[in-house]
């Protein structure tokens, strides 16, 4: 240090750098605030699809597996009679089935099968098929944690998209809809 | 009853219902502790995903049930605490691991903190280095003493530079926390939090909504559960007892809700209850012999236990011996077989005194369960005052025996007159 104390640049320059460290490390804690931790990433992205054989909700001494939906995009949507949020997401998968352009396959998830039967009559059934997970095991081959889930499944079995938690028709409309087009096309 | 009460026993009460979908791990740990102790040590390593901030060892969410039970299933198949990790994070990803793995990704996670660590170690000295440096130069150059000198050029900033500094902490500061925080709630606090009228508001409007529904929907049971509960919080016990009754006409098969609603009855009724909260209690617990609210309930509801035979009668001291009690002396009274074991049938301890103790030998004293007063004909009564208090006679202790009497004499004197040798 020869320079001497009387400059006024250099001294002023050095005061701020605690302060940029300090903002840069709000930032990065600010950035984090913002992030949802419900939203865990899905190792599962870009996976095969979980291999399984469950009874389909309609017919039980019928199974259904992955291999059967080989070669079309299929969407899998886990919901369960209990869960109050599959209520409120439920319209959205009616209107989305009406449109007739997506394979929607149900993953009825540690339910029974009299009030899952019991709920699809009252609100609509959307699925092309309903597959029965009474014990949840399939789901935990999913890392499903929060019911409702929905996952979209390449024609080539390999899983492309997973979405946590209440479906919303913006996340329907932007980031379902968008991808579903762009696999099938 | 405060609101935030209310609150969390609704809460309290989800939560409960939740811990009681797991009877199942106090009874595993119980057949198999061994391996009940590797399942917690494995799930103490990995996140719940529900509750996040717990461990699939310590929370209670159903998901955490579940992958417990699946640990203890690979464990049993012989499955290696490495192998069961690995299954755990190819599903549910890294951020299930207490213990992220170090890779490319999460390098910053684990080196972040040395590394602040250092820089600040070095920014620090290299100050120090500065201050050290400067204040010499200073004490060197100028004629003010080095003191001053340590004060002007490393020490202290200048008015000016304090309060700027104190302006680009502050400024920034205010306007992140405008936009990350909640400024709202610094202005209005008292209108964050519902009043009773809201919260009543809600219960009934739920109320309507429940009655609404076509009738006979069994999925609408826990519902009414839910509406019960938040009821019983605001004490409305008999508009409580009677959504109980819908949920159970709904869905007449969980022992969690015939409980809930025999509790309520007992509530109104008073501690003797009804006679349709023993029905309710007697059919929880056949639908689950164990379920912890239906056996508390049918205990409270079990007449007390009277002890119906037994002995009284009271204890004297002889005359010449009276001079040798002392304050503090402990009276045992003991019931024993004639013949048999030394073991007393049943136990007394009072505080000895001169004038006659009144006392009462039943199977309430029993020692053991198979070893009772009632269970023997003939019995020995024997006082003994300790000026130890010790339970084992010792020389000194003042002692009297009966003969064998009946296990239901009444009005028996017991004349302490002896000295054990």
């Amino acid at each position: 240090m020869s320079a001497p104390a009387g400059k006024p640049a250099p001294r002023g320059l050095r005061f701020l750098w605690p302060l940029v460290a300090f903002i840069a490390l709000v930032g990065v804690l600010g950035a984090g605030l913002q992030l949802n931790p419900r939203e865990v990433p899905s190792p599962l992205i870009g996976q095969r699809v979980p291999s399984f054989a469950l009874p389909t909700l309609a017919a039980p001494e019928r199974t259904l597996g992955p291999e059967q939906l080989r070669g079309q995009v299929w969407v899998l949507n886990v919901w369960a009679s209990w869960c109050v949020a599959c209520q409120a997401e439920h319209p959205l998968l009616v209107e989305m089935a009406k449109t007739g352009q997506v394979t929607l396959i149900g993953l009825n998830y540690k339910d029974r099968r009299d009030l899952a039967l019991g709920w699809l009559a009252r609100h609509g059934n959307p699925y092309t098929a309903t597959l029965s997970d009474t014990q949840g095991r399939v789901g935990l081959d999913f890392g499903v944690y929060g019911v409702p889930e929905t996952y979209v499944i390449d024609s080539d079995g390999v899983i492309r998209h997973k979405h946590t938690g209440e479906l919303t028709r913006e996340v329907v409309q932007k980031q379902l809809l968008p991808l579903l087009r762009q696999l099938e096309g | 009853m405060s609101l935030r009460r209310v609150m969390v026993l609704i809460v309290s009460s989800l939560a409960l219902h939740v811990a009681a979908q797991d009877p199942g791990s106090a009874k595993l740990a119980v057949a198999d502790p061994a391996l009940e102790a590797r399942v917690m040590a494995i799930g103490a390593e990995l996140r719940c995903l529900v509750c996040q901030n717990e461990t699939v060892a310590a929370s209670n969410a159903e998901l955490a049930v579940d992958l417990r039970g699946q640990i203890r299933e690979q464990l049993r198949d012989g499955r290696s605490e490495v192998d069961i990790l690995a299954f755990m994070s190819q599903r549910y990803g890294d951020f299930v691991l207490y213990r992220p793995p170090l890779k490319t990704s999460t390098v910053l996670l684990w080196l972040g903190p040395f590394m602040l660590l250092l820089l600040g170690g070095f920014a620090l000295v290299r100050h120090l280095q500065r201050r050290a440096a400067g204040s010499l130069e200073a004490g060197e150059g100028s004629d003010l003493p080095a003191e001053h000198a340590t004060a002007i050029s490393g020490g202290a900033y200048s008015a000016r530079q304090l309060t700027l500094g104190a302006l680009v902490l502050a400024v920034p500061a205010l306007a992140l926390y405008s936009v990350l925080g909640q400024p709202a709630s610094i202005l209005q606090p008292a209108h964050a939090a519902p009043t009773l009228a809201d919260v009543d508001g809600m219960v009934r409007q739920m109320e309507q909504a429940l009655r609404a529904r076509p009738a006979g929907n069994a999925a609408d049971a826990p519902a009414w559960d839910m509406l019960a509960r938040a009821q019983a919080s605001l004490q409305r016990y008999a508009q409580a007892a009677e959504s109980y009754a819908r949920a159970i006409e709904l869905d007449p098969d969980d022992a969690q809700r015939l409980a809930d609603r025999a509790d309520l009855l007992r509530l109104i009724n008073g501690p003797g209850g009804s006679a349709e909260a023993e029905r309710l209690v007697q059919r929880a617990l056949a639908i689950d012999p164990r379920h912890p609210k239906a056996l508390a309930l049918a205990a409270a509801q079990a007449p007390a236990a009277t002890s119906t035979t037994g002995i009284s009668g009271r204890v004297e001291i002889a005359p010449e011996l009276r001079s040798r009690l002392q304050p503090g002396d402990t009276l045992y009274i003991t019931a024993r077989t004639p013949q048999g074991p030394r073991l007393p049938l049943a136990v007394l301890r009072l505080s000895a005194s001169e004038e006659p103790v009144a006392f009462k030998l039943s199977d309430d004293q029993a020692m053991a369960p198979d070893h009772r007063i009632s269970d023997h004909a003939q019995v020995v009564v024997e006082a003994r005052i300790s000026r130890s208090g010790d339970a084992m006679p010792k020389a000194g202790d003042l002692v009297g025996r009966t003969g064998a009497i009946a296990n239901t004499e009444q009005g028996l004197r017991v004349l302490v007159a002896g000295v054990v040798p």
